[in-house]
């Protein structure tokens, strides 16, 4: 082999990261311009996840404890938003919280962006109470008394001003749990508060990195589904029959994995031949 | 008296109690168990040396964790300090510089507490830079943000990484390796484990930081209580299989594990 | 304060809070479960404490660089000083539900916060192309699962090839969850290890050691 052949072969083995990073900005951006619109399969733990919440009837009261902060929201925008679309469709009743400060505003955000239909009532319909100071053991507090833990909503008003909070007092007035976020940590603090002693029906949306850490809270049916990341967000969006932000963002995601794989490959291939010409 | 549904996690917890107890009464009769090496705390030794070889400093950090030590990850921001130590005795005695970021307040006093003491046991307390603890940020993105902007301009030549670690684990290594760092790192965080392994010349995995600080100060001891962690694991593991066998066959003792 | 007390007060407070929280968890007793929220209470107020240190850290680690206009650095640490004032200023002064801490929330350390996220794309994608690598066998086991993964993760593979969707579910479901769990008794168990030993104050290590 001659030493051009091998020094190409070498330059392949340690492409300069600055490239990647170029051609994966080209490979993320252009399918946003101009979208494909590639086929997407629903998965069973997603479609678990949406018949859970099908099954809710009307008057039924949701718990809803949003934990993202303001960096890996995005990831899971688009489940959070059809969930949440999704539960306002269905007549639930629906009590927000929160045990991490930064995810207030965020939640916020969230319900502007999924939009809450104007026959929703704050106070009737829906409620927030706020961001609730002291980890699990808020956690665990919400679950035995949820206005002893809580006496103001995120407003200032006293919760037992509020018509929805009057029907709900405790765990066993909740027929179900969301987690939107809380890494890794929150969800097994409502597992072991929540669930573990009151055995409520708990439903997860987290980003993509912590999916594979509570596969085994789902394997054990503590956990019931999970929608995960953008891809589970794109599945949901399309079995509620609203595609936005993440079904969107599918097309970028596949080109991304597409060149990821190619590069891996390059680098192989190049190690190999480099390796069989030495010999 | 006994709260219901824990009465299992007691006796665990008293049974993995009394094997350490065993092994510190077997260590203190003078049969110190053989632990297997770890080749990641070894390399600390190889880390700090090539530093000082380059003239460029050593970068240690613990990682964030929410809730600090009043948090879940308190046990492994406890052992990401007890390495800390050894590194500033290291170092100290190398007479090469550590940086260490913090990102959690309430180890910040710990941190410059551990720095100051391994200096003085070498006798050159006054070696110690006054920046060499430097608090970044209780926000995740920020203390990223952060500690990528300090190797950036301090270019260590080794970057130390022990302690609960979230999404700025794989931040981290790669703006080490852009530096050329030898890099170790460790974590009990099953999400990032993979981050490591995949970009670190040396990691720890699990339970294994867990070991650190008694594997490190070489004390019988500490080492003796490292094989009471195997003792708990095979608890573990008996408990494992007799669960599945009577699962097999039909079950009338795991309601027990509910008690 | 002799070196003795330095070591033995703390080991002797680290064990009788030790045990508050471990008789509060196990068992029903009315004071000590007092007890332990007045000792979770003080963690709360030494965390918030713990922060104004924090500051202090920044102030004079930051005022040092401005003071002595280090090259690269010190405009870096002013404009720190600015936007932290900036949002302790507005904070405190109008309150964090005020429109314009909500603005400056919304389009300074979200778009920041995500923006350093959204970094870890391409630091996969470099760290993948690095690493990923048939040297060893470890390796390419590492290549071939991280591989199939990705595969089933593209919708269009999965849909046309269901054989590698399923085989990327059932690495996620099986080997993967196997070695999870493992990794998460090994490290519960090995918490426990180190909470005994801190109690019993072998564990000296955050302490600064012997």
């Amino acid at each position: 082999m001659s030493n051009k052949e091998k020094t190409l072969l070498d330059k392949l083995q340690t492409i300069d990261p600055r490239i990647v990073y170029g051609l994966l900005i080209v490979a993320l951006i252009a399918p946003l311009l101009s979208p494909l619109g590639l086929p997407l399969k629903i998965t069973p733990v997603v479609q678990k996840f949406y018949q859970t919440v099908e099954s809710l009837k009307p008057g039924e009261i949701v718990f809803y404890s949003f934990e993202f902060g303001a960096g890996d929201y995005p990831e899971a925008e688009g489940a959070g938003i059809a969930v949440k679309r999704h539960l306002f469709a269905k007549g639930v009743k629906i009590v927000f919280s929160t045990t991490n400060d930064q995810a207030v505003l965020v939640l916020l955000k969230s319900l502007q962006s999924a939009g809450i239909p104007p026959d929703k009532k704050y106070g009737v319909d829906w409620a927030f109470l706020g961001y609730i100071p002291g980890a699990e053991t808020a956690i665990a507090a919400l679950a035995t008394d949820m206005h002893a833990t809580a006496k103001t909503d995120h407003y200032g008003t006293p919760i037992e001003q509020l018509p929805l909070m009057k029907q709900v007092r405790s765990i066993k007035d909740v027929s179900l749990l969301i987690v939107e976020g809380g890494g890794t940590e929150t969800p097994t603090k409502f597992v072991r508060q929540w669930y573990a002693p009151y055995k409520v029906r708990y439903l997860q949306i987290c980003i993509s990195v912590v999916g594979p850490t509570l596969e085994p809270f789902v394997g054990a049916g503590q956990i019931i589904a999970m929608v995960v990341g953008a891809s589970g967000g794109a599945q949901y969006e399309l079995l509620i029959k609203r595609p936005g932000i993440a079904v969107a963002g599918m097309d970028a995601q596949a080109f991304g994995h597409v060149l990821v794989i190619m590069f891996i490959i390059i680098g192989n291939a190049a190690y190999f031949a480099s390796k069989r010409g030495r010999r | 008296m006994l709260i219901s549904g824990r009465v299992s996690s007691l006796v665990s917890l008293i049974l993995i109690a009394a094997a350490v107890l065993l092994m510190i009464r077997r260590a203190k009769q003078g049969k110190v168990p053989r632990i297997r090496r770890l080749a990641g705390l070894d390399a600390i030794d190889e880390a700090v040396g090539r530093a000082t070889e380059m003239g460029r400093p050593v970068h240690y950090t613990i990682g964030w964790a929410s809730g600090g030590l009043s948090g879940s990850m308190a046990a492994q921001i406890l052992a990401g300090l007890s390495v800390l130590g050894y590194v500033g005795e290291l170092a100290a005695k190398y007479g090469v510089k550590v940086i260490t970021t913090v990102s959690q307040p309430d180890t910040l006093p710990l941190h410059e507490e551990i720095l100051r003491m391994a200096y003085q046991k070498q006798g050159k307390p006054e070696a110690l830079a006054p920046d060499s603890v430097r608090f970044i940020s209780i926000d995740l993105y920020a203390y990223s943000a952060g500690v990528l902007g300090e190797i950036e301009r301090e270019k260590p030549a080794a970057n130390i990484m022990i302690g609960p670690f979230w999404m700025e684990s794989l931040l981290f290594t790669e703006a080490g390796f852009r530096q050329g760092s030898i890099q170790i790192a460790g974590t009990a965080r099953t999400s990032q484990i993979p981050f490591f392994v995949a970009t670190c010349d040396y990691t720890l995995i699990g339970e294994e930081i867990f070991a650190a600080g008694a594997y490190l100060s070489k004390e019988p001891i500490q080492i003796a209580t490292i094989a009471a962690q195997d003792m708990g694991k095979l608890l573990a593991l008996a408990l494992l299989i007799s669960g599945l066998l009577l699962y097999a066959f039909g079950n009338p003792i795991t309601a027990l594990i509910r008690i | 304060m002799s070196f003795g007390t330095r070591r033995t007060i703390p080991i002797i407070i680290t064990f009788l809070a030790g045990m508050v929280m471990f008789t509060e968890y196990f068992f029903k007793v009315p004071f000590v479960s007092d007890a332990a929220t007045m000792l979770m209470n003080f963690g709360i107020v030494i965390a918030a404490f713990a922060l104004g240190l924090g500051a202090a850290n920044l102030l004079i680690i930051h005022g040092r660089h401005i003071r002595k206009r280090t090259p690269r650095q010190w405009y870096f640490s002013a404009w720190m000083f600015i936007v932290m004032f900036a949002f302790i200023i507005i904070g405190v002064g109008y309150t964090v539900n005020a429109p314009a801490y909500v603005w400056l929330f919304e389009n300074t350390l979200t778009p920041v916060s995500t923006t350093t996220y959204s970094l870890l794309a391409f630091f996969i994608a470099s760290a993948a192309y690095r690493a990923f690598r048939f040297r060893t066998s470890e390796g390419a086991l590492l290549l071939i699962s991280g591989v199939i993964l990705m595969l089933g993760n593209i919708p269009i593979v999965s849909i046309s090839i269901p054989a590698i969707a399923d085989l990327a579910a059932w690495i996620n479901r099986v080997p993967t969850m196997a070695g999870l769990r493992a990794i998460l008794i090994g490290a519960a168990v090995g918490t426990i290890v180190l909470g005994i030993r801190t109690y019993l104050g072998q564990e000296k290590g955050y302490m600064g050691g012997e």
